[in-house]
């Protein structure tokens, strides 16, 4: 009986009602128990540490986002480092990690300064080159003639790309 | 050839080397996945995938061979990363491992060290792949958010990013005006957080918005697992305190605004979706709008389709709205008219009933013509989704099933219906691809119009149809109707078309038509009963809802029939202030009905019973269409049949259900096999724990003191289950969320596919039953299982009382021709219209004999009794939860009831004659009790429960208004046994056998009804006989007096039966049994006898023997005697209204 669809969808419309749920806190002391089991001053401290509080903007591309650190060795990077000092976040992407356990690959490199001019760029590749260290674009053409001829190459082709 | 060999001579001569024609790191995994792991303690994986890493590996290898470089090159000294000169690859990566590269390092974590294998070089080249591996796999994720970045840029809200925070700076009130895909819903909220806005509240209309929504913007913020943002629905809630972007239902929020502490929640509200002109977000305009006033620093944003938009702008003219106009990015759409000729030539056609059924049934032809045109006109190879929007299920199916043919012959359609009644599950198909070369069909009703977005449709084709649901206050019952859609919806869904290229829109009616289509759809509020939004409205304390500043008022005269309703209803008394009861509904999330019965059943001493009761009838019924149509599904269904009205059925599937989730059983197996919706069971349960919350939390009952203990075996079991249970929610919830699939042939309408959903192996993981079994313990899954229970008859009795309680005026009666009449022919007559039929899916529609009397209940009557209506014990009237009109006007959802005893007990206005031997209730249907005395009887009887049911009641609400927190023992303990005494007596009072008849009541039979004069023998009533603490007034509208709140005694003339009834009483003396006289009286008389004849025993009659008679002693005290001179003997214990009967028989009969 299509009428009782019908019928059962406007029941439906009237049905999100609801009083504010009790023991408000409560509840969202066990989500958050759940989403790490750790007490709550440490889980206070942590919560902060995964906020993103560093602006990066590329100077370039305009792309803005909020990152977790700058610099070479974040706290969250496990067996590895970067070689220049790096805008970095937090992997999106990957649960955050449980409780003393290390997460591989939980970061992502948004963008570093230029070696040349200090403008900070992002890591697309309309905005900047690496070779040794990170060219905004404009530095790279000026800088890299003197590189070997396979970056040359490299960075011809990708400013063909990304025309 | 010879360049192989070539390379295997050198690579001979140089055994250091690694050459990948001969050597393949793929092959010594053992060897060199150590260096895959951190050189610490924790000796953890630096990979996040390690199969994913060896597939690369695997891929880098093959890539350097083809290209002719299978020689590795020498790695770079971690050194010499900084130095441009020489070139090396590894200098355009940069990242660095750890772990050193001296050989010591290279070597530990190793467990199979073969050093021919793992050479220095090997590893230091091993150790550049992994860093090859993380640069791509940084770049992977890098171009992820960029992408994400392009994608929300290139929206068309994006360009007014800038312009939205200026227009911030100098107004409060913003309107985005944007048709569907510019964006606004997801991106508007992300603005304002980057403005510097903390708390953001977001309303959608429905429920799945605002998940869908919530999730999608978390990801667009890259906290997809974080609580930035959020969102809030009735049965759900996923928020914490560090929530900035809350989604909420409109409903939610106009709850949390009526509470005043919560006005300093939100700095910034957004209504979105506001052209939809819910009731909700009609009313949520309003609140805002003086909310706008009592909160200087809020903002307000309203977002809508480009739809009337000047209607909002001018609504809040006066606020100082700006308005902002968001072009949609749509691609050209091309417009067919088709009416199919034959449309045309039905229109006129009325007739005969079976045309008039042919010409209702929707002919599918055109449909399937489009189809082939589209066959015919573009090759399968481009690809192109069709869209057909009808306007119900029954035409969803009928164009199905000739689709169905259809794509027999031409195999590369897939048809998909879609529609809200559809589980859950199949409403996701349509998400999914079609594989390549092959074209979805989704035939939908209007709820892909705006609340579902189907991506990848090229061709739409519109019936221009659409049901829709009305309200007639005439009759108090719903209307589904089919009407022609608006325009503004018929350019809704032609925009389906042009999501993601262009399209083509087909339109099964003419452009003449279209010009006659109203501009825009109905606003809801003009649709529905206001009692519920009214009483809201002024539990919220606005001072006048009658000046409301809608934005479109609905009309006077439905805003008074709703106030009187709730009159009626007791939540408003007479000078249209709120009563606690109408208080206490107003904080109940349902309808007033079941909020109601819930406050009704707070004195019943079962209270878990009617918490699952209230729960089972505010859910969409869980019973699906296929329920009802698939045999099988009936015959499943039987065994939990029961014949007191489908509400029991469905409870009894609701027990049934819960005791699989006891014994641990796939109930999603069993669901699926009766046709039931098992989410809607999932939902009662939540349901039934929220309404337990919102009584406790109002003192209303008292709070379980946790009954059933547990051991600590079942403790500690359950603190294991816990456990469990949440690790599988933690890794559902980090999972992906569901991917769209390729759909295949048989997956479509009427195919197999998906029966292996139901597997055991899928039902453990099912989140919902994660929840369920997270929420209830064993404990609490008992209470569950005992309060679904209904299989006493004595349980059903009161659980259908608590119903009628709360359902009371929707009461129905059968045609009194219904006993000759076959099935499709019974029809039953409601207070404001006649002649409706049963639902067909109702289980009384199909045994209808239940409602009937049999021959054995029909008496003989009595021979003054003459009018030809049928004498009973058994007579039964329905209650219904809603009425409904479709083809034909429905009851849905009803219960049978003992005809006297329900009327009697929720009249609101219970009128008798003078020896109430006939009751008319509600001015509608008239009892007639032709054994002298049992009418009155059982009205006293109803009147004292009805009393104390309402005393009761009204003790726990004003306790409640008072914030008496704990009743005092001693109270309470009276408080239970005289609940304990309702509950006995009215399931005494539901079985009394009394015979009565009873009569529907027409307009004619009203003007003659009524004495319309004051009481005769006024003076008699000293006391009130029928509720002694009640002050009896004359009535002066109809006549009599009133005895009881609802009762007015004596305004109904007497009839020919009445009068000879009387007569022939008069002819018999009566005995009072208790003082053992034998006097004659009327049926009143009696009744006030009883009531002074309170204390007589052997010994006062004794006392008064002895005491000489004092002839003409005034007194009507219990203790004297009266002595009559005519008879000359001694009366005990008459009143002075006994006395005075006494002396006219005495003086008649000395004649
Ligand atoms: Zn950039
Ligand atoms: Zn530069």
């Amino acid at each position: 009986m299509d009428g009782t669809e019908a019928f059962k969808e406007s029941l439906d419309n009237n049905e999100d009602v609801q009083l504010n749920v009790k023991n408000e806190e409560e509840e969202i002391a066990v989500l958050e128990a759940e989403a790490n089991c750790l007490n709550s001053e440490k889980q206070e401290a942590k919560f902060n540490e995964r906020v993103p509080n560093i602006d990066f903007q590329c100077g370039i591309c305009d792309m803005t986002e909020s990152v977790h650190y700058y610099g070479k060795r974040p706290p969250f990077l496990y067996g590895l480092q970067l070689l220049e000092d790096s805008f970095v976040m937090r992997d999106p992407f990957q649960p955050p990690p449980l409780r003393w356990k290390p997460k591989s690959e939980y970061f992502v490199v948004i963008g570093a300064k230029c070696s040349v001019c200090q403008k900070i760029v992002c890591k697309g590749t309309e905005c900047s080159f690496y070779y040794t260290c990170t060219y905004c674009l404009n530095c790279a053409k000026n800088c890299l003639d003197v590189a070997p001829t396979e970056v040359q190459a490299k960075l011809r082709k990708q400013l063909e790309q990304d025309k | 050839m010879s360049k192989s060999s070539k390379r295997s001579k050198k690579s001979s001569s140089r055994d250091e080397e690694t050459n990948l024609i001969n050597f393949s790191f793929c092959d010594h995994k053992s060897s060199f996945r150590h260096l895959l792991q951190g050189d610490d303690k924790h000796s953890a994986s630096i990979v996040e995938d390690e199969v994913d890493f060896w597939k690369f590996v695997n891929k880098y290898e093959s890539m350097l061979r083809s290209a002719g470089q299978p020689i590795l090159v020498n790695p770079l000294r971690d050194s010499k990363v900084k130095e441009g000169e020489p070139f090396h690859k590894r200098k355009y990566i940069g990242l660095q491992l750890e772990r050193g590269s001296d050989y010591e390092q290279l070597k530990r974590g190793c467990h199979n060290s073969d050093e021919r294998v793992l050479t220095k070089l090997k590893a230091r080249q091993f150790r550049e792949i992994i860093l090859t591996y993380m640069d791509f796999k940084q770049k992977e994720k890098f171009a992820k958010i960029k992408k994400l970045r392009k994608s929300q840029k290139n929206l068309p809200i994006a360009a007014f990013k800038q312009k939205i925070q200026e227009e911030l700076k100098q107004t409060r009130v913003l309107i985005i005006a944007g048709d569907t895909g510019c964006g606004k819903s997801t991106q508007v909220p992300q603005y304002l957080y980057e403005f510097g806005y903390r708390s953001i509240a977001c309303t959608q209309p429905r429920r799945l918005a605002c998940v869908s929504l919530s999730k999608r913007v978390a990801h667009e913020m890259l906290d997809d697992y974080g609580s930035k943002v959020g969102f809030q629905i009735r049965f759900e809630k996923n928020k914490t305190k560090n929530t900035n972007i809350l989604f909420i239902t409109e409903g939610l929020l106009l709850r949390q605004l009526a509470v005043e502490t919560n006005l300093e929640q939100y700095d910034v509200l957004i209504l979105d979706e506001i052209h939809e002109r819910n009731l909700f977000g009609d009313f949520l305009l309003g609140v805002t709008k003086c909310l706008l006033h009592a909160k200087p620093d809020l903002k307000l944003i309203l977002m809508s389709a480009t739809i009337n938009v000047e209607l909002f702008h001018n609504y809040f003219r006066n606020e100082g709205a700006a308005l902002i106009e968001v072009p949609g990015r749509l691609y050209p759409i091309k417009t067919m008219f088709m009416p199919p000729p034959s449309l045309e030539l039905k229109g006129g056609a009325g007739g005969s009933k079976s045309v008039a059924k042919n010409s209702n049934r929707l002919d599918p032809a055109p449909y399937i013509q489009v189809l082939s045109l589209i066959d015919q006109k573009y090759p399968t190879t481009e690809r192109g989704d069709v869209l057909i929007f009808v306007s119900g299920v029954n035409e969803i199916t009928t164009v199905c099933d000739a689709a169905k043919e259809y794509a027999e012959k031409n195999s590369h359609w897939i048809i998909l219906p879609l529609h809200s009644g559809l589980a859950l599950a199949d409403q996701d198909k349509v998400f999914d691809y079609a594989p390549d070369g092959m074209r979805k069909c989704i035939v939908s009703t209007n709820i892909a119009e705006t609340s579902l977005t189907v991506d990848g449709v090229r061709f739409v084709i519109d019936s221009g149809k659409v049901k829709e649901m009305s309200y007639d206050a005439s009759c108090k019952g719903q209307r589904l109707k089919e009407f022609w859609v608006s325009k503004s919806s018929a350019e809704q869904r032609k925009g389906r078309a042009g999501r993601t290229g262009p399209g083509t829109c087909f339109r099964l009616f003419s452009e003449k038509q279209f010009a006659s289509f109203e501009a825009y759809p109905t606003p809801e509020i003009f649709r529905v009963p206001l009692e519920t939004i009214l009483l809201q409205m002024i539990a919220m304390g606005l001072p006048n809802v009658r000046s409301f500043p809608f934005i479109e008022s609905p009309e006077e005269e439905c805003i008074e029939q709703a106030i009187w309703s709730l009159k009626q209803h007791n939540a408003l008394a007479v000078d249209e202030k709120i009563t606690p009861l109408g208080k206490s509904l107003s904080n109940l999330p349902v309808e007033i009905t079941i909020g109601k019965m819930l406050l009704m059943g707070c004195v019943f001493p079962d209270v878990e019973k009617i918490l699952t009761l209230a729960a089972t009838m505010s859910v969409q019924n869980p019973f699906t269409n296929r329920a009802y149509t698939d045999r099988k599904c009936e015959q499943e269904r039987e065994a939990l049949q029961s014949d007191q009205g489908d509400i029991f059925t469905l409870l009894r599937a609701y027990h049934e259900w819960l005791q699989m989730k006891w014994h641990n059983e796939n109930t999603r197996k069993w669901c699926h096999k009766l046709g039931i919706e098992e989410q809607r069971f999932y939902e009662i349960s939540k349901l039934r724990n929220q309404f337990q919350n919102i009584l406790e939390n109002c003192n209303m009952t008292c709070k379980n003191a946790d009954g059933t203990q547990l051991s600590s075996a079942e403790r500690a079991r359950r603190h294991g289950e816990v456990r469990q249970l949440k690790a599988i929610k933690r890794k559902q919830k980090y999972q992906e969320p569901r991917k769209r699939k390729i759909l295949k042939h048989n997956h479509g309408y009427g195919g197999d596919g998906g029966e292996d959903e139901f597997d055991d192996a899928t039902a453990g993981d099912d989140i919902r039953n994660v929840d369920f079994r997270l929420q209830h313990d064993t404990a609490k899954l008992e209470i569950l299982l005992h309060s679904s229970k209904a299989d006493k008859q004595r349980d059903v009795l009161l659980l259908k009382l608590i119903i009628v309680s709360g359902f009371y005026p929707q009461i129905a009666i059968a045609d009194e021709f219904n006993y000759c009449k076959s099935g499709s022919q019974q029809f039953f007559h409601t207070f404001l219209k006649p002649f409706i039929s049963i639902h067909p899916n109702s289980y009384f529609a199909k045994y209808f004999d239940v409602l009937k009397l049999n021959d054995s209940d029909i008496l003989d009557k009595p021979s003054y009794y003459t009018p030809k209506q049928v004498l009973s014990t058994r007579h039964q009237v329905l209650c219904y939860q809603n009425l409904l009109e479709t083809a034909k006007p429905y009851l849905m959802n009803s219960i049978r009831m003992p005809a006297a005893q329900a009327l009697l007990l929720f009249s609101y206005s219970v009128d008798t004659n003078a020896s109430v031997s006939r009751v008319v209730c509600d001015s509608w249907l008239c009892l007639d009790f032709p054994v002298p005395e049992t009418g009155c009887e059982l009205l006293s009887r109803a009147i004292k429960l009805r009393r104390l049911w309402s005393k009761l009641l009204s003790q726990k609400l004003t306790d409640l208004d008072k914030n008496v927190e704990s009743q005092s023992v001693k109270r309470e303990k009276r408080d239970k046994d005289e609940e304990a005494e309702l509950w006995e007596s009215l399931i005494d009072f539901m079985s009394a056998n009394v015979s009565y008849t009873i009569k529907r009541l027409l307009p004619a039979d009203l003007k003659s009804l009524y004495t319309h004069e004051r009481l005769s023998n006024f003076e008699k009533f000293d006391i009130n006989p029928f509720a002694s603490d009640y002050e009896i007034t004359h009535n002066e509208q109809k006549g009599g007096i009133n005895v009881a709140e609802n009762v007015v005694y004596g305004c109904l003339q007497e009839v020919q039966w009445t009068l000879s009834m009387e007569a022939e009483m008069r002819q018999h003396t009566w005995m009072c049994k208790t003082c053992e006289m034998e006097i004659a009286l009327d049926t009143v008389e009696k009744l006030l006898h009883k009531r002074s004849c309170i204390a007589p025993n052997i010994s006062s009659s004794k006392t008064h023997e002895t005491s000489s008679p004092t002839p003409g002693s005034s007194g009507a005290d219990n203790g004297n005697a009266y002595y009559c001179e005519s008879c000359q003997k001694n009366l005990h214990n008459l009143s002075k209204i006994d006395i005075l009967k006494h002396k006219k028989y005495c003086n008649k009969t000395a004649d």
